[in-house]
């Protein structure tokens, strides 16, 4: 089936916490870009698509195999910013030949869609970014990681505060993953190891020195992190409580403390420190990735967009690109 | 997972598809499985089903069940996920799967011989004529699991060799993308499988 970059964009759960965030973002983006808000909740839909203009919307059920669309129906992507457990989502994109975004799949989770995408390895693209914040601190991490010779570790923290709630779908994913998900998974010591307490604590410094108790997360970062670096130690922990700007006052923001211990060209060895801190909080640097990613995958960044393949973020999304984005997006970035 | 697909090539639609294993406790293989097994029944606290056309992680408590062995005795079972759960629901896109592992005495040893290792299959669905159908299919292998499981690597060796036709292009592949269950079903008879086939 043809499909141009003409087709909109379809955001399914795009009035959700981060469906509507990255529904937004885009539309900075690109201003002209045709999106279609796929949702449940249609008087929420027909609002975002009047607030963000050029857009429109289309009542999802997401038990049927068409997902209840007209069948004449045509996208350019489909980015799937709601649980979906059939697959129902991905096939659709699938029989469109257009790519496919999975935004919500723990490590433990990936089973169904890797096995389908060994069956069908020649259908229309997959990119998995079920990664913490959109991908943002691992790209961040990778974008850093280039001014290094070798990587021993890399360790990633994310402290949440309390004033920034997850939005249901994350909480849901949270939630889930801690019921149904196995032991998180770490690299340490070269091993991939589902990681028991102690190894699945650790003291993350936050960004105005204060600590704070982190639990490693069995999320995909550390999968392109892993596979990206070749590190021997690789990690992700999620921490609460009151971020620097939550305590002077100005609201809550999402900090990502980036650590990479290794030698970098330059000659220096040791452990190097570089902070993301979103004034808007965590689902705002979700979004932000996603949008990013969207943008990739419709070959609107400065690179082609794939015919086929699997993908993680790191495989498509070029890191410095998603820099120069997050620093217009008003998003800190520090070398400390 | 082969002799499954076997079967299910006779379906136009299936809705269901049970696999109960019956592994002997005499029959755990060398340290190497024996650690798969304590890792994949300890770090991972839920198993994958597939429940009116959804993925479900079903935990342990959750999971409990029974799988019938050959001889009609009820062996507790414990819901589990090897990779045949991903083949199936990729290949057969069945409503529902369910893989049960009952972890005990099989069969034979019940009647004072060595031990052995089941796998009883059954599913339900539409046949190509038309008619609701099911199978019943009971496989025993008189030398445990260790033979069925070292025949699976050959016969993945043999089509990555490229022994039995072309060898594959570079790729992500599951075993049923590379061999055809017919043939897995025969090489599982020669090396001494018995099938007690209902259908």
């Amino acid at each position: 089936m043809t499909t141009t970059a003409n087709d909109p964009v379809l955001i399914l759960g795009g009035t959700g916490s981060l469906g509507s965030r990255t529904t937004r973002m885009l539309r900075k983006l690109h201003p002209e870009l045709p999106i279609t808000i796929g949702a449940r909740d249609m008087e929420k839909a027909t609002t975002l698509a009047a607030e963000i203009g050029n857009a429109a919307t289309a009542k999802v059920d997401i038990a049927s195999p068409d997902l209840g669309f007209d069948p004449g129906a045509r996208y350019s992507i489909v980015v799937t910013a709601l649980r979906d457990h059939s697959l129902n989502t991905l096939r659709y994109a699938q029989a469109l030949g257009v790519p496919y975004i999975a935004l919500s799949d723990g490590v433990f989770e990936l089973g169904p869609i890797v096995a389908h995408y060994a069956h069908h390895p020649k259908a229309s693209p997959i990119l998995l970014l079920g990664h913490s914040n959109g991908g943002s601190p691992t790209l961040a991490a990778l974008h850093f990681a280039q001014e290094f010779e070798s990587v021993e570790a890399v360790e990633v923290g994310i402290l949440f505060d309390p004033g920034d709630p997850f939005g249901a779908v994350s909480g849901k994913d949270l939630e889930r993953i801690a019921k149904i998900g196995p032991l998180p998974l770490v690299k340490e010591d070269g091993h991939w190891q589902w990681a028991r307490d102690p190894l699945s604590k650790r003291t993350i410094t936050t960004v105005d020195g204060s600590q704070h108790e982190g639990h490693a997360a069995g999320l995909q970062d550390v999968l392109s992190l892993g596979s990206a670096t070749r590190a021997a130690r690789v990690r992700i922990d999620l921490a609460a409580g009151l971020v620097a700007s939550s305590k002077q006052g100005q609201g809550p923001s999402n900090e990502v403390i980036i650590e990479i211990t290794g030698k970098r060209r330059s000659g220096e060895s040791g452990r190097f420190r570089y902070e993301l801190v979103d004034p808007e909080g965590y689902a705002a640097m979700s979004a932000r990735g996603a949008a990013v990613a969207i943008e990739t995958l419709l070959g609107l960044a400065g690179r082609s967009s794939p015919e086929t393949g699997l993908f993680l973020p790191e495989t498509l999304i070029e890191p410095a690109h998603l820099m120069r984005r997050l620093e217009t997006f008003g998003v800190t970035v520090r070398a400390a | 997972m082969f002799p499954t697909l076997q079967a299910a090539s006779r379906y136009e639609k299936i809705d269901s598809i049970r696999i109960g294993v019956v592994l002997d406790e005499q029959d755990m293989g060398g340290p190497a499985a024996s650690d798969d097994f304590d890792r994949l029944t300890s770090v991972a606290p839920a198993s994958l089903t597939v429940q009116a056309g959804e993925d479900v992680w079903v935990t342990a408590d959750e999971g409990k069940g029974t799988v019938t062995s050959v001889d009609g005795i009820a062996l507790p079972s414990q819901v589990y996920s090897p990779f045949d759960v991903l083949s199936l629901a990729t290949s057969t896109r069945a409503a529902s799967i369910r893989f049960d592992l009952a972890y005990g005495e099989s069969a034979s040893r019940r009647r004072g011989e060595s031990y052995s290792t089941e796998t009883i299959i059954d599913i339900t669905g539409r046949s190509k004529a038309g008619t609701e159908t099911s199978s019943h299919i009971e496989i025993v292998h008189p030398k445990g699991q260790a033979p069925l499981t070292a025949l699976g690597v050959v016969l993945g060796l043999e089509a990555l060799l490229g022994l039995r036709g072309e060898a594959p292009a570079p790729g992500l592949y599951l075993p049923e993308l590379l061999i055809d269950p017919a043939y897995f079903v025969d090489e599982m008879k020669a090396i001494g499988a018995r099938f007690d086939v209902h259908q």
